[in-house]
C-alpha cells in the first residue's frame, strides 16, 4: 500500500515537473524578446562571471571536511538498519490510511445522513410549493395520478397513471398488505396433518412457507418505494404541465429571484467582512425580505414563495461560503507574508554572510533561497486557484434552485423563433427604402474599395516579413545565447582538464596524492559547470526550439492568410453593393447575418429572362407588410394561448423513447433484471442472517422465525457448553487464511503478471503471439476443468503426487496433510493460483505497458538507471496509476474466489472438532457454500451471518485501496 | 561494446529458456489431460503421467449409451450416456444467456456512456459494491423463486434467467470503449436526422465490433464454465437437467462414479474445453483488446 502512494506521488513529482519546465521555458522565450537589444551587455556579464571563477578557492580546505571511509560490517548493518526503517514506515503507513479509511467511512456515514435528511426536507418544501402553485388538475394529481395529464390531452398517460393507482390500490388490499403484516411474525401455520381431527386420515395442512413471506414481504414492502416513485412522477408532470403552460410568468419570477439573489448575494458579503453573526444576520436583514414581499403586494403567492426559497437558499449557501472564501483569504496573505519574511531573512543572512560574489557558496545560497522562492510561489499559486474555484463555485450556487434549466420549454422557442422571424421581416419592410438607398449609393465605391484593399495587402505583406523577421530574431538569440554558455562550458572544462594534467605532473615530483589534487581541482570547477549545465538544461533543446519557431511562424502566417482571404480586391459593382447592405443590415439592426443575406435578393430582383436588376416598388412593399402582419396574426393565432406552450402529446412522448428519451427503454430491462435479481435477493440473504433459517426450521415442512443477533454470536462466541462451542476458533482461522490468501494471491497474479507481461514484449524476443497463446490456454479452458485436474493430478493418488512418494519417500500431502495449519496445502494453491492467474495481468498490462511514453525509459538510462530501477522507478507506477480501480475488482475476487479453492482441494484437510463442515483450506466462500449445500445440516443464516462478514472485509480493504489510487476518482477525464 | 552485446545475447537466451520452461509448466497440465483422455487404463492411469494402454473408447463411450466397458464388472450406473444431454444442456444454456446478456451489456453501456441522466452516479458505484457480497448468496432466495413463483425446479431454464438476468452490471469494459468513440460522430448524424436509436444500432455497434465480440465470448464462456450456481439451482436429483460442470464433476469426486468415469471425465473434459479453446484461439485479437480497454479505463 505504501508503495502505491509513494509511486503516486512520483508520477505526480514528474508531471509537475514537466510542467514547471514548460513553463521555465516559456518564460525564457518571454525574457530572449529583449535579449537583441541588450547583447552586448549578457556578454560583459559573462565575461565577468568567467573572471570571478578564479577566485574560487578551494571548498574543501575552507570546510576542513574529510570523506571517510565506512567499515563494511556497519555498512552492512546501515543497510539492515535502512530496510527495517522502511518496513516500519511501510507499515506505519498502512496503518494510518487504515485508519484514515475508517474515519473516511465515518465521515461518508454522517455526510449522508445530513444530505440524506437535508434532501428529505427540501423535498417535501418542493412538495407544498408544488401544491400551492398549481392549477386545480394539478392539485388533483397530488391525490388521482394523471389528472392533470388528462387536462392537457396526454389520455395514454393519464390512463397509464390511473390504471396503475386501481391497481395498487387492489395489490393491497388482496394481498400486499397481508404480506407486510405476516413480515412481523415470518408465518403463524405450521404445515402438516391438521391438528384439530384425531383421525387417522387427517387432512394436510398447507401451512406458511417462510421463504415465501419473506420474498413476497419484501417485494410489497419494495412496491411502496415504486408507488411513492409514481406519485413523485404524478407530481412533477402535473406541474411541470402548469409551468409549460405559464411559462411566460414563470420566466419572470425566476428572473426577479434571481436579482434579488443576487442583491442579496452582496449583503451576505458584506456582513460577512464585517463580522456579522450568521444569526444576527437573518433578523436584520429579515425585514428586508418582508419589505420586498410588500413591494409585490400585487403579486401572486407563487412569487412570495419563490422569493422566500431564494432567501433561505442565498442566506444558507452564501453565507457559510463568504466564510470559507475569507478563511482562505486570509491563508493567502499569510502564505504572501511568510514569502516576504524569509527572502528579507535570507537578505540580512546573506549580508552578514558576506559572501563573495561568484563563489560557490553565493551560487548554492542563491540556489536555495531561488528554491524557497520558487516554493512559496507555487504555494501562492495554488492557492489563488483554489480561491479562483471556490468563487466559480459559487456563482453557480447564487440562485441556484430558481435556475432550472429551460430545455423543457424547447417547444415555446420555436414558437417564439417564427414569431421573431416574422417580426423582423416586417421590420425589414418598413425600412426598405433606407436600405436601397444603402445600396445605391454603395455601388459607386467599389473602385475605391478594391484599391484600399490592395494596398492594404501589399503592407500586409512587409508587416508579415518584419514579424517573421522578428520571430527569427528571438530564436536566433537563444540559440546563440546557448551556443555561447556551451562554449563557456567547454572552455571551463578544458581549463580543468589542463590543470589536473598539470597538477598530476606536479604531484610526481611533490609527492601529494593525486587522486586529492584531482577532487580537489573538480570541485573548484565544479559550482561554475554545473551552473552552466543547469542553464544550458533550461533553455529548450535544439529540436523543440526549431518546433517552437516553426509554430510560431506558422501561426501568423495563418493569421495573416486568413486575413488576406477576406479582403477582396475584386469587387465588381453588384457584389460590392450587396455587401455592403448585407453589413449594413446586420449592423444598423441586429439581424441575424443568415436572416439578411437570406432577405438580400428582396433588394436585389434579377429578372430571370431579361437579367435586370430592379427593386420593389412601394406598393409591392405596402402589400409584403400586410402578407407578412397577416401572416403573423394567423400564426398567432392558431397557437391559441400566444404566450402559452404546450406540453407533449403522447405520440411525442413515444417518438422520445427513440430519441433524447433512448437511454430509458434500453435501461428498463437491464436495470430491472439488476433490482429483481441482483438486489433483492442480496437483500434477503442479508435479512437471513438475522433469523433461525436452519436445520429444524426448513420451509416448506417447518417455519423459521427472527431471531436476532443470534447467528453472529454462534459465529464469534459461541457458549463453551453448546454445540458450537468449536466454531469461532475454525471461523477465525478462517477469516485469517481469506485475508491472508487475498493478499498474496492478488498481488502475486500481479507483480508476476506484469513481469511476464515485460518479457514478453521486450524488444529482441521473437514470437510473441506464440508465447501469448500459450499463455491464453489457461484462460480458455473452463476453470473447472483445469482446476479439477490439476487437483486429481497433485493427489497422493495423482501422477505428481505418487511421483513424489516414489522420490522422496515421504507424501506430498495436497489436501490430506493438517500438520502447521496445512501449509504445504496452501502453498500449492497459491501456486496453482499463479498458474491459472497471471495470464489475466499478463494481457491486461500489455497495452499499457505499450502506452509508457519510451523518452522515460530513454532519460533513465541516460541517468545509468538499472533495469532493476527503470521498472520501480517508472513501469511499475504508470501501471499501478492506470490500473488502480483493476486491482480493487481483482481483491474483491480474490476474496470470493471459489473456484480455485473448491476444485483443487474443496477445502480438506478439515478442521478437526469443528461443529460445520470447514477445511483448513477453506474460504469464506467455500464455508459458505458448504453449510448451505449441506445435506445433514444446512445453517442458511449462519451462511448468511458468514456473507456480511465478507462483505465487511471486503468493503474494508477496498475503501483503503480506493483512497490510495489516483485514476479511480476521476472518470470522466477519460472521456 | 562487445561485452554489451554479449549480455545483451546472455540475457535473451536466458529470457527464451524462462519463457520455454514456463510454456511448458502452463502446457503440461492440459496435455496430461489429453492423454488421460486416450488411456484405456481406467482409473489405474490417474497415477502415470503416460497411460499404458490407448483406446478411442472413452470418446465413444460418452456419447453412446453403452454401459461401461473397461471394467466388466461394474454395474449400469445413472450416468451413462448422459454426457451429450449435458452437453446439449449447456450448450442451450450458454447460447440462451449470451444472446441476452450480450444485449443487456451493451445496451447498458451505451446508456452511461453517451446519456446523463438521476442516478447514473449511484448505478456505477453500485457495481463496486454489490460484488462485495458473495454472490452465491442469493441463491438460497434465487432456489425459491424459481421453484415457487417460476415453477422452474431443477430445471436448466432456470439458469438462463439467472445468468443473464443480473449482465446489466458487467457495462464497465464496453462503456470504456464506448467513451472512447468520438462523440462529434453522434453529432454529425443528430444533424442528419439520426435518432439516438439509429446511432446506436447503426453508428456505434458497427464500430464497436472488438468489444461486441468480447462481450459475446465473455458472456458465452461464464455460463459454459460454471458450477457453483448450477449445481445449488439444479441439484443432484435431476440427472437429466445437469450441465457438464455438475457432470464432470461428479464423476471426478463422487466415489461412487470415479472409479468408472475416470477416464471418461478426461475425455469429457477435452470436450468441453475444445469449443472454449477453439474460440479463443480465433479471437484472441479481440479478447485482448477487450482485456486491456477495459483495465485502462477501470
Amino acid at each position: 500500500m505504501g508503495n502505491i502512494e509513494k509511486n503516486d506521488n512520483i508520477v505526480e513529482e514528474n508531471n509537475r515537473s514537466e510542467s514547471e519546465k514548460a513553463d521555465n521555458k516559456e518564460a525564457l522565450v518571454k525574457d530572449t524578446n529583449n535579449v537583441p537589444n541588450n547583447a552586448e551587455e549578457s556578454e560583459k556579464s559573462s565575461n565577468h562571471e568567467m573572471s570571478t571563477l578564479f577566485k574560487v578557492e578551494k571548498r574543501n580546505d575552507e570546510d576542513g571536511e574529510e570523506t571517510e571511509l565506512i567499515p563494511v560490517p556497519m555498512f552492512v548493518l546501515m543497510n539492515i538498519g535502512n530496510a527495517l526503517l522502511k518496513g516500519l514506515l511501510w507499515v506505519l503507513d498502512l496503518l494510518l490510511s487504515m485508519i484514515l479509511s475508517l474515519g473516511h467511512f465515518f465521515k461518508m456515514i454522517g455526510v449522508g445522513a445530513y444530505k440524506g435528511t437535508i434532501g428529505i426536507y427540501k423535498f417535501f418544501r418542493k412538495k407544498v410549493i408544488q401544491f400551492k402553485e398549481n392549477d386545480l388538475s394539478g392539485r388533483l394529481s397530488f391525490i388521482c395520478f394523471g389528472a392533470s395529464s388528462f387536462k392537457h390531452k396526454q389520455y395514454v398517460n393519464g390512463v397509464l397513471f390511473v390504471l396503475f393507482e386501481i391497481g395498487y390500490i387492489v395489490f393491497m388490499i388482496c394481498g400486499g398488505a397481508k404480506n407486510i403484516a405476516m413480515l412481523k411474525t415470518l408465518g403463524e401455520v405450521q404445515p402438516g396433518p391438521d391438528p384439530s381431527c384425531e383421525d387417522m386420515f387427517c387432512d394436510w395442512v398447507e401451512g406458511d412457507n417462510s421463504v415465501m413471506i419473506l420474498v413476497f414481504g419484501l417485494l410489497s414492502l419494495f412496491s411502496i418505494i415504486l408507488f411513492a416513485y409514481i406519485w413523485n412522477r404524478s407530481i412533477n408532470s402535473g406541474y411541470n404541465n402548469y409551468r409549460i403552460v405559464n411559462y411566460i410568468k414563470y420566466k419572470e419570477v425566476i428572473n426577479k429571484n434571481v436579482e434579488f439573489s443576487n442583491t442579496l448575494d452582496g449583503q451576505v458579503s458584506e456582513a460577512v467582512n464585517e463580522g456579522i453573526k450568521k444569526s444576527d444576520f437573518k433578523k436584520s436583514h429579515y425585514v428586508d425580505l418582508e419589505n420586498r414581499l410588500n413591494e409585490h403586494n400585487d403579486s401572486s403567492k407563487f412569487e412570495e414563495e419563490f422569493l422566500k426559497i431564494a432567501y433561505y437558499e442565498t442566506i444558507a449557501g452564501s453565507y457559510e461560503h463568504y466564510k470559507l472564501l475569507a478563511k482562505e483569504n486570509t491563508k493567502l496573505e499569510k502564505i504572501e507574508n511568510k514569502k516576504e519574511r524569509v527572502l528579507e531573512n535570507r537578505k540580512i543572512k546573506k549580508e552578514s554572510l558576506n559572501l563573495e560574489i561568484g563563489s560557490n557558496k553565493e551560487i548554492k545560497f542563491n540556489q536555495i533561497t531561488n528554491e524557497k522562492g520558487r516554493y512559496y510561489e507555487r504555494k501562492i499559486k495554488a492557492q489563488e486557484n483554489k480561491i479562483r474555484e471556490l468563487i466559480k463555485k459559487h456563482a453557480s450556487y447564487v440562485g441556484k434552485e430558481s435556475v432550472i434549466n429551460d430545455s423543457k420549454y424547447g417547444r415555446f422557442n420555436i414558437f417564439y423563433k417564427v414569431r421573431t422571424e416574422k417580426t423582423n421581416e416586417i421590420d425589414f419592410y418598413k425600412n426598405y427604402s433606407r436600405l436601397v438607398e444603402v445600396y445605391e449609393n454603395s455601388k459607386g465605391n467599389y473602385v475605391q474599395t478594391n484599391k484600399e484593399n490592395l494596398a492594404r495587402k501589399n503592407s500586409m505583406k512587409d508587416e508579415l516579413e518584419a514579424k517573421i523577421k522578428d520571430i527569427n530574431a528571438k530564436y536566433d538569440a537563444i540559440v546563440n545565447k546557448k551556443k555561447s554558455l556551451v562554449e563557456e562550458m567547454n572552455k571551463y572544462s578544458e581549463l580543468q582538464k589542463q590543470e589536473i594534467k598539470k597538477a598530476k605532473a606536479h604531484s610526481k615530483e611533490n609527492g601529494q596524492n593525486p587522486k586529492q589534487l584531482e577532487l580537489d581541482i573538480k570541485a573548484k570547477y565544479f559550482g561554475k559547470i554545473s551552473y552552466l549545465a543547469g542553464e544550458i538544461h533550461n533553455l529548450p533543446s535544439d529540436k523543440a526550439l526549431l518546433a517552437m519557431r516553426k509554430e510560431e511562424i506558422r501561426e501568423v502566417e495563418h493569421s495573416y492568410a486568413r486575413d488576406r482571404k477576406y479582403l477582396k480586391t475584386n469587387f465588381t459593382e453588384l457584389s460590392f453593393a450587396r455587401e455592403s447592405v448585407v453589413n449594413y443590415m446586420v449592423v444598423e439592426y441586429n439581424y441575424d447575418h443568415k436572416f439578411a443575406e437570406r432577405m438580400l435578393h428582396n433588394i436585389d430582383i434579377v429578372d430571370k429572362k431579361t437579367k435586370e436588376h430592379s427593386h420593389l416598388s412601394e406598393e409591392e412593399v405596402e402589400n409584403k407588410i400586410q402578407t407578412i402582419s397577416k401572416e403573423l396574426d394567423d400564426f398567432v393565432e392558431s397557437n391559441p394561448d400566444m404566450y402559452v406552450g404546450k406540453p407533449k402529446s403522447f405520440k411525442e412522448q413515444i417518438a422520445s423513447l427513440m430519441n433524447e428519451n433512448f437511454h430509458i427503454s434500453i435501461l428498463a430491462l437491464p436495470v430491472s433484471g439488476v433490482i429483481f435479481f441482483v438486489i433483492m435477493p442480496l437483500v434477503f440473504s442479508i435479512i437471513v442472517a438475522f433469523t433461525n433459517y436452519s436445520t429444524g426450521h426448513i420451509p416448506p415442512t417447518e417455519l423459521f422465525t427472527w431471531n436476532g443477533l443470534q447467528n453472529f454470536i454462534t459465529l464469534f462466541n459461541a457458549a463453551p457448553d453448546s454445540a458450537y462451542a468449536a466454531l469461532p476458533s475454525a471461523v477465525a482461522k478462517t477469516i485469517g487464511w481469506t485475508i491472508c490468501w487475498t493478499f498474496i494471491a492478488t498481488f502475486s497474479n500481479y507483480f508476476l503478471g506484469i513481469i511476464l507481461a515485460l518479457l514478453i514484449n521486450k524488444k529482441d524476443i521473437k514470437f510473441k503471439k506464440l508465447w501469448r497463446t500459450i499463455f491464453i490456454m489457461t484462460i480458455a479452458v473452463p476453470q473447472f476443468i483445469s482446476l479439477l485436474s490439476i487437483g486429481v493430478l497433485l493427489k497422493d493418488t495423482g501422477a505428481i503426487g505418487s511421483w513424489w512418494v516414489n522420490t522422496f519417500g515421504t507424501k506430498l500431502g495436497f489436501a490430506t496433510d493438517p500438520s502447521n495449519g496445512a501449509l504445504t496445502s496452501k502453498i500449492i494453491i497459491i501456486l496453482v493460483n499463479i498458474w491459472i492467474g497471471i495470464p489475466y495481468t499478463m494481457l491486461s498490462t500489455t497495452g499499457i505497458l505499450m502506452n509508457i511514453p519510451n523518452d522515460l525509459y530513454e532519460s533513465a538510462r541516460v541517468d545509468g538507471a538499472s533495469t532493476v530501477t527503470q521498472f520501480t522507478k517508472i513501469t511499475l507506477p504508470y501501471i499501478l496509476f492506470v490500473t488502480g480501480p483493476h486491482l480493487i475488482s481483482q481483491f474483491v475476487g480474490n476474496v470470493n474466489n471459489f473456484n480455485v479453492i473448491y476444485f483443487l482441494t474443496g477445502g480438506a484437510p478439515n478442521i478437526s472438532g469443528s461443529p460445520l463442515p470447514v477445511g483448513n483450506t477453506d474460504l469464506l466462500i467455500t464455508f459458505i457454500y458448504k453449510i448451505v449445500t449441506s445435506n445433514n445440516n444446512p445453517q442458511f443464516g449462519i451462511a448468511s451471518a458468514i456473507g456480511i462478514v465478507v462483505f465487511i472485509i471486503c468493503a474494508f480493504f477496498s475503501i483503503i485501496m480506493y483512497n490510495k489510487s489516483g485514476s479511480i476518482k476521476s472518470e470522466d477525464q477519460f472521456q | 561494446m562487445r561485452s554489451l552485446k554479449a549480455r545483451r545475447i546472455l540475457g535473451n537466451t536466458l529470457i527464451y529458456l524462462l519463457l520455454i520452461v514456463m510454456s511448458i509448466i502452463w502446457i503440461a497440465p492440459i496435455l496430461w489431460l489429453v492423454l488421460q483422455s486416450f488411456s484405456g487404463d481406467g482409473i489405474a492411469s490417474r497415477v502415470r503421467f503416460v497411460p499404458n494402454t490407448w483406446t478411442f473408447n472413452n470418446y465413444i463411450y460418452l456419447f453412446s449409451n453403452f454401459t461401461n466397458k473397461v471394467d466388466p464388472n461394474a454395474s449400469v450406473s445413472a450416468l451413462d450416456g448422459k454426457f451429450f444431454t449435458w452437453f446439449m444442456n449447456t450448450f442451450i444454456v450458454a447460447i440462451v444467456t449470451c444472446i441476452i446478456s450480450t444485449m443487456f451489456v451493451l445496451m447498458t453501456a451505451y446508456a452511461l456512456s453517451r446519456f446523463r441522466f438521476k442516478g447514473r452516479g449511484i448505478f456505477m458505484k453500485l457495481n463496486l459494491i454489490l460484488g462485495m457480497f458473495p454472490g452465491f448468496l442469493s441463491m438460497i432466495i434465487m432456489y425459491w423463486v424459481m421453484k415457487e413463483i417460476f415453477h422452474l425446479d431443477g430445471s436448466y431454464w432456470a439458469l438462463v434467467i439467472i445468468y443473464s438476468a443480473g449482465t446489466g452490471m458487467g457495462f464497465f469494459i464496453s462503456k470504456g470503449f464506448f467513451d472512447t468513440i468520438s462523440k462529434s460522430i453522434d453529432e454529425a448524424a443528430m444533424i442528419d436526422g439520426a435518432t439516438k436509436s439509429q446511432i446506436f444500432w447503426n453508428i456505434i455497434l458497427p464500430l464497436s465490433k472488438p468489444i461486441v465480440i468480447y462481450t459475446i465470448l465473455t458472456s458465452f464462456m461464464s455460463p459454459w464454465g460454471d458450477y457453483v450456481t448450477s449445481s445449488y439451482i439444479v441439484g443432484l436429483q435431476n440427472i437429466d437437467q445437469w450441465t457438464v460442470a455438475i457432470g464432470l464433476y461428479q464423476m471426478v469426486t463422487s466415489n461412487d462414479y470415479v472409479t468408472t468415469y475416470y477416464t471418461q471425465f478426461a475425455a469429457g473434459a477435452i470436450c468441453v474445453a475444445i469449443p472454449t479453446t477453439l474460440l479463443f484461439i480465433f479471437l484472441q485479437k479481440y479478447y485482448v483488446s477487450g482485456v486491456t480497454g477495459g483495465a485502462v479505463k477501470g
